[in-house]
């Protein structure tokens, strides 16, 4: 500790000066503590910006960009037409009507004559070329390997020597951001227009392609990558804001307590108390940027889809996306043919969440208690081969199921085998499940066999999931003292009073939250659907709102939960409904999370940390 | 159990009657338990028989084995069909190590990650603790495909499209929040004095998590090992969208059996077959780690 020699940099230490530092901070990160006289410390902060300005202009073409505007390009390096890698060089011919129209834009109107050869170490070698030319990340400088000529072309200015300047037509839209922005810029720019100019639109002297390596400004907006690089631009960004506030709040802090004990803490405390303070980040640093990479841009990349137009209809490049606000969600809650399919599914998804939690829930109670029974001997092995439906991996069982309930699957055979089909046939066409008695029985197909197809997927789940439930209710079985059941006993009561005043309430307490998860797992549960039934049948065409053909195949079957539906509005090729599956997905979102926060809330361990 | 002693204890009084209404509800267990087993076993049995009979029709496969459709050509094209000629494996078993490869990959990827954010959320106290627990919980109820895009072009744009390992990156990320529930949950039991003991004996935060914490979380951190082991077995939607037909995991492989629309590939028992040498080995972990994962599931349950 040293003492602090007044304050010589600052006003006379009075009340406000604290915040006096923090504003220089937030000012420029560093200025601070400089103030507070914290020279190392002031050096790191420092770095802040300069990290935020070297990406911005490491990643752009900002010099180029002034270099331009300062008339300090020579007429020659400005981009005519279209130039492929390979035919650079004949191209001499009409670069110098384009050359004029620049130099009026730039007052230069003199310049109409091009020198024939612009880049002498070229030889015609497009690949070479290609290496050379910078994308626009792109180091200009950096030399082909072992490339001589290209080497020496690099020393020369690059001005001439390599870069190729968006030829602006006067009157015509510039997007400078677009052709010269860095990863800030570009970013932010990206986000919020999603692009401007598609494949066969006049720019800059050239028309507009697919992807153009020479001059990535003729390269069509993708509005998709755009959105994209706009999100991570903003994480990135959001990291700077923080640190940015994180040196201002230091800054006040460290002045605060010089006020208050008249010395400045070294260098090597800092460091030390904050590279303890700072181990639980570091540690977990890579589960952080993990999470960040793959869940949390990609869902609010899901969410920022909501509010666009972005169909099959649009091809990237061709045509751009468009912010829309909250059309999509009014689309789909006013019309009515899209509201009553998705009133449908919500309900039939509930209806499924229910059916499947419950059934699975009272068919393990049962077997458990089966097992468990006093009377059952060879517990172990009754036991491993009821889990088996658990243990198999539930993708392969419920394609086994498909192909058994398949027109010449198991099931059918077996019916018919035994003598079965007649009255089976007849009794689910009474109970109304089958539309037709038929032999044999469709189990997935014909429209009018929906209510079967349900009943058959809740009853393949029920065969899949209730060994779980069996296992986890035997857990708990035997964690219930013994005594309990002795002292009842003793005291007359039957074995039906001791399962109701005993056994149920203490596996329902123990259970109910492993309930609501496996309630939203179900809720969720694509592959139960989609590997057995694939959704179908489908619906009856005539019933079909006319509103709904534009998704074409990905049209939801009888079957199809929301979130099977939501993949196939996603993913069928040719029909993808990206703004309505981000709008379908935000409302499962918002069920699920609801339903787990609740969860989470009424937790013990959850009570107690916030109770710290 | 349900207070056997005490109820053995009584037997002995029993008079005739309950000694019979006892038996007949003994008779009724064991047959629920021979219905519920053989309801378990038929569709397995028929998988079974399915993989060994020839043709490929399902209408082909006998309900009662029978020895003179046994056939071995389902095995026999998962062993040697090669979609490409110069490939070392069959399609089935290259499918298969890679599935296998990316399983152990993502097993330990998702230990360490885990285990690691566990142990900082159960001992350590900081700034904006609970606010990530939250984001956490609400993180897992996104299921992963919901941002395929995004993902899509994340990978396309790390030119990681086709390569099947990098899939861990997103099970990895997809596995944390849950498993970091798990684990601070179970870490929370143990007390911290022995952290305390340890670190007075000099012991470094990370040391006293790898010598100390986590031998005694063995049994939790067993349970979340066999789950990211699991997950790339199952996993349909990522691979079918990241990966292609030359880099698909076994899963992709058998959906495409059953797939009536793949003509060049449908082929149920050929299905049967590969499903049921997928499964052997699965269920065999699954049946050995059982004790893990009941353990695992009820402290899931638990912690919520």
């Amino acid at each position: 500790m040293r003492k602090a020699k007044g304050s010589s940099t600052m006003a006379k230490p009075g009340k406000g000066s604290a915040l006096w530092v923090a504003l220089a901070s937030l000012l420029l990160p560093g200025l601070g503590q400089l103030a507070n006289r914290q020279r190392l410390k002031a050096l790191g902060w420092f770095l802040v910006p300069v990290l935020f300005l070297s990406i911005e202009f490491g990643t752009s073409q900002w010099g180029r960009y002034f270099a331009l505007r300062q008339g300090k390009v020579p007429p020659e390096s400005i981009a005519n037409e279209t130039p492929q890698a390979g035919d650079l060089q004949g191209q001499e011919g009409s670069q110098s009507q384009q050359a004029d129209s620049l130099g009026a834009l730039f007052g230069d109107t003199e310049n109409t004559v091009q020198p024939a050869v612009q880049e002498p170490s070229y030889d015609g070698d497009p690949f070479a070329a290609a290496a050379d030319f910078p994308s626009d990340t792109g180091d200009p400088f950096a030399p082909a390997e072992g490339d001589q000529a290209l080497q020496d072309a690099a020393n020369e200015s690059y001005f001439t020597a390599t870069y190729k300047y968006p030829n602006y037509q006067p009157g015509e839209p510039q997007y400078v951001v677009r052709d010269f922005g860095g990863f800030f810029t570009k970013g932010i720019w990206g986000l919020f227009s999603l692009g401007r100019l598609v494949i066969g639109q006049p720019y800059a002297g050239g028309t507009i392609e697919l992807y153009n390596k020479v001059t990535p400004w003729l390269s069509a907006d993708n509005s998709v990558v755009l959105l994209g690089n706009g999100l991570i631009c903003m994480a990135v960004l959001i990291v700077f804001v923080l640190l940015w506030v994180l040196g201002a709040s230091d800054a006040y802090s460290t002045r605060k307590k010089i006020h208050a004990t008249g010395e400045i803490q070294s260098f090597k405390e800092w460091w030390h108390t904050t590279w303890d303070s700072l181990y639980v980040y570091i540690v977990s640093a890579p589960s952080f940027v993990l999470i960040l990479i793959f869940t949390v841009i990609p869902i609010f990349f899901t969410f920022l889809l909501a509010f666009t137009n972005y169909t099959y209809k649009i091809k990237l490049g061709a045509k751009l996306i468009e912010w829309v606000g909250l059309n999509t969600f009014k689309y789909l809650a006013l019309d009515p043919g899209w509201l009553s399919i998705f009133g449908q599914i919500f309900l039939w998804t509930v209806i499924w969440a229910v059916m499947s939690t419950f059934s699975t829930y009272v068919l393990g109670f049962f077997n458990a208690m089966v097992v468990e029974s006093p009377n059952i001997k060879a517990k172990k092995a009754w036991r491993s081969v009821m889990i088996l439906p658990w243990a198999i991996p539930s993708l392969v069982s419920l394609m086994v199921f498909r192909n058994a309930f398949d027109k010449d699957g198991l099931v059918n055979q077996f019916l018919f085998a035994s003598g079965l089909m007649e009255p089976v046939t007849n009794f689910l066409y009474r109970i109304g499940l089958e539309g037709r008695p038929e032999q044999p029985i469709f189990w997935f197909q014909p429209i009018y066999n929906g209510n079967l197809a349900r009943f058959v997927v809740i009853m393949t789940n029920l065969w899949l999931g209730a060994p779980y439930h069996m296992m986890m209710i035997t857990g708990i079985l035997t964690t219930i003292p013994k005594d309990l059941y002795e002292a009842a006993t003793i005291d007359g009561a039957t074995g039906g009073q001791r399962f109701r005043y005993i056994t149920l309430p203490m596996v329902l307490s123990a259970t109910i939250p492993s309930l609501i998860m496996s309630f939203s797992f179900n809720f969720n549960n694509f592959g139960a659907v989609y590997f057995l039934t694939g959704g179908g049948p489908s619906w009856d065409p005539a019933k079909v709102p006319d509103s709904m053909r534009i998704v074409g195949s990905a049209m939801p079957g009888q079957t199809d939960i929301l979130i099977s539906w939501i993949y196939k509005l996603s993913f069928t090729k040719g029909f993808e409904q990206y703004n309505i599956a981000a709008v379908y997905s935000i409302i499962i979102f918002l069920i699920v999370g609801g339903f787990s926060v609740y969860n989470l809330m009424r937790a013990k361990s959850f009570r107690e940390e916030a109770g710290e | 159990m349900s207070g056997s002693n005490v109820l053995t204890a009584v037997r002995g009084k029993e008079s005739g009657r309950v000694k019979a209404k006892r038996r007949t509800l003994a008779v009724f267990q064991y047959l629920w338990l021979i219905v519920i087993c053989v309801a378990v076993l038929i569709p397995i049995l028929w998988m079974i028989v399915a993989s060994f009979t020839k043709g490929k029709l399902l209408s082909g496969i006998p309900l009662i084995p029978n020895f003179k459709d046994f056939s071995l050509e389902h095995y026999q094209y998962l062993f040697s069909y090669k979609s490409q000629s110069n490939a070392m494996f069959s399609d089935f078993i290259s499918a298969f190590l890679r599935t296998l490869s990316v399983a152990v990959v993502n097993m330990a990827t998702v230990v360490l990650l885990c285990s690691m954010s566990g142990y900082v959320f159960s001992r350590f106290r900081f700034k904006g603790k609970r606010t990530l627990l939250v984001t956490f919980l609400l993180l897992q109820m996104f299921p992963s495909f919901m941002g395929m895009i995004a993902i899509f072009m994340i990978f396309r744009a790390f030119g990681w499209l086709n390569k099947p390992m990098y899939l861990v990156f997103i099970y990895a990320a997809g596995a944390v929040p849950y498993n970091t529930y798990l684990i601070r949950g179970y870490m929370r039991s143990i007390p911290m004095s022995i952290d305390e003991a340890a670190m007075i004996d000099g012991a470094s935060r990370t040391q006293i998590y790898f010598k100390i914490l986590m031998p005694l979380a063995k049994s939790i951190l067993g349970f979340i090992a066999v789950n990211a082991f699991m997950s790339p077995w199952m996993d349909y939607m990522l691979p079918n969208q990241l990966l292609n037909m030359q880099n698909q995991t076994v899963a992709i492989f058998l959906y495409r059996l059953t797939d009536s629309l793949s003509t060049m590939y449908y082929n149920p028992l050929n299905f049967m077959a590969g499903a049921l040498l997928l499964a052997i080995p699965i269920t065999a972990v699954q049946m050995y780690m059982q004790k893990y994962i009941v353990y695992g599931m009820a402290a899931g349950a638990e912690k919520g």
